[in-house]
């Protein structure tokens, strides 16, 4: 911490003292930042933790930026040592409460050391509810919940020029993660630049808890504290994660919630990106350029009401049904038995009369006989099945005779031997799978 | 999108389809869903042919944009519509849709969107086509049909000059603005 007062370190370390021993989260053998960091899953020069380390000297204006390629190295390591979403983002903020905890220490801010500790610790604790290690943090800092949750600007440089500026914009994050930035998903895509906001802000109020309030005159940046500082360059730095305006996605099959198509996006400068998994996405700039594949998380459609909303009417809309019935050889009647029969009536018998229901019936016959005699056929074959099951189904939900003979919505045709199912082999054959009659219902 | 915007929407659109045929000599128009395009991908009065599928659901105010010559006609969403190739459909506020079209395909489109079929042709018997559509703004979620599944270049989406989204069998959302 800044201006550091021999006075106050010594209070703090008695008081230090007392929070060590009431909560007992920390014994006297647990007091070095390093053994802490390494028994919560980070020891010394973990990849993740040296990125970390690079990322603040970047935002403190000391190093370079960590190149993209090696924050990605560095962040695939981390992936693959947690199947928890959010490990990356907890070991983040380990690594930098820890840091901090030992900047702290080398002063004797027993105090602050002991709550920097507590922090990495509860980051540490992976909720099972889903609950993110930011409640706890934001709770020690405040001391309970925000009585206002009036939205703050937080890019506005002034933000850290009063701690209840500093406790409203921490509130507003508390709310839904990083409100600020746009998407809550942003937690998992950018989890470095993240950490490096949460522990910046819990800085700056550990500062004015300490009553280190700085003269508003003095607040400007590049007068700021390092970590008020380093919070507005960190917000800055996580906007880049933050959704494009142009967004695709996949979403799972209907009948596999695991499975997704495939998806090419070109965008206007020829890039390709394939997306072929659940919520694979590509984003545009408005311009149709700069193409790239993102992280695309459930967090992001629930905090998005146009996405959301698309995502549900669509999964609520019955999607178009097709079923094959099957014919005997020269039959104009389905084979009894069929199995798909039962289940096309039993798809009608649940359809509303005001819904505007389409039903195409395209009938199909074998190559055997001459080509206008399967065309007969395989209109009749239509028509007795619209016949036999459509209509005694559709009429007993109560449709409307005349609604049933519009044929707009209801559409027979037969197709004779022109488009078989199966190819006969050399010679024309009677080949079972080319008699019948396809059903699609909208 | 609230009342007066959408009328806003539909006179400009208006205007430059009146434009189309001075305009098509340069080389961007602007399309039904108020999008730059090349002049030759406009969307002309197309010959009426076939329905290409129907309004399944619509709320609120959805309406239904069908070129003519010198301009095009404003038909508010009815469910059980036709639709034909070169329709738009556009959305206000408080609008929204579900298209099925005859190759199985699903649209749905939310508020505030425009959405353009600028090429529709399914052949049945061979479950194969061509469908290419156009996002003007708003969100859609397409579910592919038979066209799509036919072939890697069989469907696409743009939601830019330049861009295209190759469908092949899937899910998906866009959202443009």
């Amino acid at each position: 911490m800044i201006a550091r007062w021999g006075g106050l370190s010594l209070l703090t370390l008695a008081l230090g003292a007392c929070v060590v021993d009431s909560t007992g989260r920390f014994g006297p053998d647990q007091w070095d930042p390093a053994a802490v960091s390494a028994s919560l899953g980070a020891p010394a020069g973990d990849p993740w933790c040296v990125h970390m380390e690079k990322l603040r000297a970047h935002l403190d204006g000391t190093e370079p930026a960590p190149s993209d390629e090696a924050r990605e190295a560095a962040l695939e390591v981390v992936r693959a040592e947690s199947e928890d979403p959010l490990w990356p983002f907890r070991k983040a903020l380990i690594c930098e409460y820890t840091a901090g905890a030992a900047e702290e220490a080398a002063v004797f801010e027993w105090v602050t050391v002991a709550q920097f500790l507590e922090a990495a610790e509860a980051a540490a604790i992976a909720e099972p509810d889903g609950i993110n290690p930011l409640v706890p943090v934001f709770d020690h800092l405040s001391g309970g919940e925000p009585e206002s949750l009036a939205p703050v600007d937080l890019t506005e440089p002034a933000y850290c020029d009063a701690y209840e500026t500093a406790d409203l914009a921490l509130s507003q994050q508390r709310g839904g993660v990083v409100q600020a930035v746009g998407f809550p998903g942003s937690l998992r895509r950018a989890p470095d630049w993240f950490a490096q906001i949460q522990v910046a802000y819990h800085r700056w109020g550990r500062e004015v808890q300490e009553r280190r309030r700085l003269a508003r005159e003095r607040v400007a940046l590049g007068d700021a504290p390092f970590h008020c500082r380093r919070f507005h360059a960190a917000l800055t730095g996580s906007q880049e994660f933050a959704i494009k305006d142009n967004l695709i996605f996949l979403l799972p099959e209907l009948d596999d919630p695991e499975a997704a198509g495939r998806l090419v996006v070109q965008d206007a400068e020829g890039r390709e990106i394939v997306l072929d998994r659940v919520l694979a996405a590509a984003q545009l700039d408005t311009g149709g350029t700069g193409g790239e594949r993102v992280d695309f998380f459930a967090e992001d459609l629930a905090a998005a009401p146009g996405l959301r909303s698309a995502v549900e009417r669509t999964n609520a809309l019955p999607p178009p049904k097709v079923f094959t019935i099957l014919f005997g050889y020269n039959e104009e009647q389905p084979l009894q038995g069929d199995a798909q029969l039962p289940l096309l009536a039993d798809e009608l018998s649940g359809r509303d009369p005001a819904e505007p229901l389409r039903i195409s019936l395209s009938g199909h016959a074998d190559c055997v006989g001459p080509n206008w005699y399967n065309t007969i056929l395989s209109e009749k074959r239509a028509q007795a099945v619209f016949d036999g099951t459509i209509r005694p189904a559709l009429i007993a939900r109560g449709f409307a005779e005349d609604a049933l003979a519009d044929p707009r919505r209801f559409k027979l045709v037969g197709l004779g031997e022109t488009a078989p199912a199966v190819e006969p082999e050399g010679r024309c054959a009677a080949t079972d799978e080319n008699r019948r009659v396809i059903v699609v219902v909208q | 999108m609230k009342g007066p915007d959408m009328k806003k929407l539909i006179a400009a659109a208006l205007a430059a389809a009146a434009a189309l045929p001075a305009a098509a000599s340069t080389a961007t128009v602007r399309s039904l869903c108020q999008v730059e395009v090349p002049a030759e991908e406009a969307a002309f009065p197309a010959r009426r042919g076939e329905t290409v599928g129907f309004m399944k659901r619509a709320d609120g105010q959805v309406k239904v944009l069908r070129p003519k010559p010198g301009g095009f006609d404003e038909l508010d969403a009815e469910v059980g519509m036709d639709l034909f190739a070169a329709d738009a459909v556009a959305t206000g506020a408080n609008g929204a849709f579900d298209v099925i079209f005859t190759d199985n395909t699903t649209l749905t489109g939310v508020a505030d969107t425009c959405v353009e079929i600028s090429t529709y042709v399914y052949r049945a018997a061979e479950k194969t086509g061509e469908f290419r559509m156009r996002l003007g703004r708003g969100v859609v979620s397409v579910a592919a049909g038979d066209v799509a599944k036919s072939g890697a270049d069989r469907m696409s989406v743009r939601i830019r000059n330049d861009t295209n989204l190759a469908v092949t069998g899937t899910r998906i959302v866009i959202r443009a603005k």
